[in-house]
């Protein structure tokens, strides 16, 4: 254990040196050097070059199909290339550390479907090793198998298939964004391939990037397009109203005032969301979420007053401090309490409830939760909640939920929704505690770009496994 | 041309500002308007057998509006649905048409594709 968090250390502090270092994980896998080996005979074997590739998959995605659809794609062309092996992707959510999608052709469906939401282990497994080292690693030795990590990926896995190269997908800034990895189907194939692999790793890499922005293009569309639907209506009504005979002067005006009003609100979400997506100055200071949290409630009693809403805070005593935006993560608290608050107004036959909670849990992250006894929602629906981008109030200072998940899992975190036990709905999220030796690599700036950032400056660095 | 009795379209959005302005067109165009900010509201009220045409909000906390179109369709209710999405997919969009729907609009959309849509929901009251 010693060995592996030395190396990872010095990983980190190289940065993105292509010295080849010392084996990874002693005795089980081998990394490959500058990812071609002698032995790699596929790129001549086969004709079909990375433009080709790129081609295919770039026709895809100008379709509009789904990512999975994409990578699966990837997946039947490297497979169709390479006899004897099986390749899959496995899509990394925003943290980097949890598979969010895993798609392949050759392998097993419930194999991919176990690997869904499972944490990327840093340092035991050859996934963990490769996100960690950011280099390929080859794996010599079946029995070091990701398959045989746990029981039940064994048992999914078909017998006889073994991870035989694991190829880190990064984005342009060094993030993981996924794992391309190729098993051997056959004992009796050879060869490395890893020039292959890297081609298609490099391949991966474009299709997750584009899609990715296109995640964030759609994300600004969707907050957008409501206040103009406000506008484009209010304005139509008004014209009408003033067509008819004989014209309707007060409701024209009173559409007009709906109209400049709604179009403030565009306008405003599109500073929110120029500031949030806009990755130059990020602002990470230290700070204690306790303190955030009674700010953000003290700011928004009154509206939570007037839907009569009855607020209990349970904040741990002795909280440590976050690494990141300050004003993010309250327009996060903030986005949560009017939910909640939104999701009681038609609760008459209980008291409206909130209970504000934070805690440390033994990984070293603070919890935050806010519970509610609102209407609630289906199971089954959790999930959509977050891709709906549902939450733009009017007059409210929401940002989405959609959003809220963004800014969450750019400090390293998690957002996520559970039914209560009794009515309503709990929203909670963690972020990892503050390291000294560590900057957190909050992607997006400050909301509050007026606050003066000194000292803040936005060189990242990504420390992991430590 | 307004008809003696003014069809009833019911408005299903979660969406606060949709459901200020939506309705105040409707009334412009002769139709009788309630506004519900979910379709499970929609479904407790009382304007379930009486709504003509509903315009439906696709993405919803809790219950989506496709999952109120099958709702309706399993309780036997033919109300023409009129979807409106913030999301510009044109795939939801033709999904949204293969199940049944009369139009699926972009917002922001125009008074005139709203009209058409409801023109094309029910031709026995036509507006110009």
């Amino acid at each position: 254990m010693n060995a592996d968090r030395r190396i990872c250390r010095e990983v980190a502090d190289r940065g993105c040196s292509s010295e080849p270092h010392i084996s990874l994980l002693p005795s089980r896998h081998r990394e490959s050097r500058n990812g071609a080996a002698a032995e790699d005979r596929s790129a001549t074997q086969v004709g079909l070059g990375i433009a080709e590739i790129g081609a295919t998959v770039g026709g895809l995605i100008r379709q509009g199909r789904p990512l999975p659809v994409v990578l699966t794609t990837l997946c039947q062309l490297f497979d169709a290339t390479v006899k004897g092996y099986s390749s899959s992707v496995l899509l990394l959510d925003r943290t980097g550390a949890r598979v969010r999608n895993a798609a392949g052709s050759g392998l097993p469906a419930s194999y991919l479907k176990q690997l869904e939401g499972k944490r990327v282990r840093w340092v035991e497994s050859p996934f963990g090793s490769t996100i960690n080292a950011k280099r390929p690693v080859i794996v010599v030795d079946p029995l070091a198998d990701a398959l045989r990590e746990g029981q039940e990926a064994a048992a999914a896995a078909a017998p006889g298939l073994r991870l035989h190269e694991a190829s880190p997908i990064l984005s342009l800034t060094g993030e993981p964004l996924g794992i391309f990895a190729v098993y051997q189907r056959e004992s009796n194939v050879s060869g490395c391939h890893s020039a292959l692999i890297a081609q298609f790793t490099l391949v991966a890499t474009a299709v997750i990037e584009r899609m990715r922005s296109d995640e964030a293009l759609a994300a600004i569309v969707h907050e957008v397009n409501q206040p103009l639907a406000g506008i484009v209506t209010n304005a139509s009504t008004c014209r009408r109203m003033l067509a008819a005979d004989p014209p309707d002067v007060e409701g024209a005006r009173e559409t007009a005032r709906r109209t400049i009003r709604d179009a403030e609100r565009a306008s405003e979400i599109l500073k929110r969301l120029r500031a949030l997506f806009c990755k130059k100055g990020a602002t990470s200071e230290s700070l204690d979420l306790n303190e955030a949290i009674r700010e953000v409630v003290a700011l928004s009693l009154s509206e939570l007053e007037r839907n009569m809403v009855i607020v209990q805070t349970e904040l741990a005593g002795e909280l440590p401090p976050v690494q990141g935006d300050r004003v993010q993560l309250q327009q996060v608290i903030l986005n949560l309490l009017l939910n909640a608050s939104d999701a009681m107004s038609d609760v008459d036959d209980r008291p409206r409830q909130l209970v504000i909670r934070t805690e440390r849990d033994e990984e070293d992250r603070v919890h935050l939760s806010v519970r509610d006894a609102g209407v609630g929602f289906k199971p089954h629906g959790m999930d959509r909640l977050f891709d709906a981008f549902y939450t733009t109030k009017r007059g409210g200072m929401g940002i989405g939920l959609s959003v809220s998940r963004f800014i969450i899992e750019s400090h390293k975190g998690r957002l996520w929704a559970t039914p209560n036990d009794g009515p309503g709905v709990t929203f909670s999220f963690f972020i990892p505690c503050e390291r000294k030796d560590v900057t957190a690599g909050v992607t997006a700036r400050s909301l509050g770009a007026i606050r003066a950032s000194a000292g803040t400056n936005a060189e990242k660095r990504h420390v992991r496994g430590l | 041309m307004i008809a003696a009795k003014r069809p009833l379209v019911s408005v299903v959005d979660d969406d606060e500002s949709v459901r200020e302005s939506l309705p105040d067109l409707l009334k412009e165009f002769g139709y009788s308007v309630r506004a519900f900010s979910s379709a499970e509201e929609f479904l407790a009220s009382d304007c379930v057998g009486e709504t003509k045409c509903l315009i439906l909000d696709i993405a919803m906390p809790g219950m989506s509006g496709p999952d109120l179109q099958r709702e309706l369709t399993i309780r036997g209710q033919e109300t023409p649905i009129v979807f409106i999405t913030a999301q510009t997919d044109e795939t939801v969009r033709l999904r949204s048409l293969e199940r049944g729907a009369v139009e699926c609009l972009f917002k922001p959309f125009s008074d005139t594709a709203l009209l058409a849509a409801l023109n094309a929901a029910f031709p026995a009251f036509r507006v110009s």
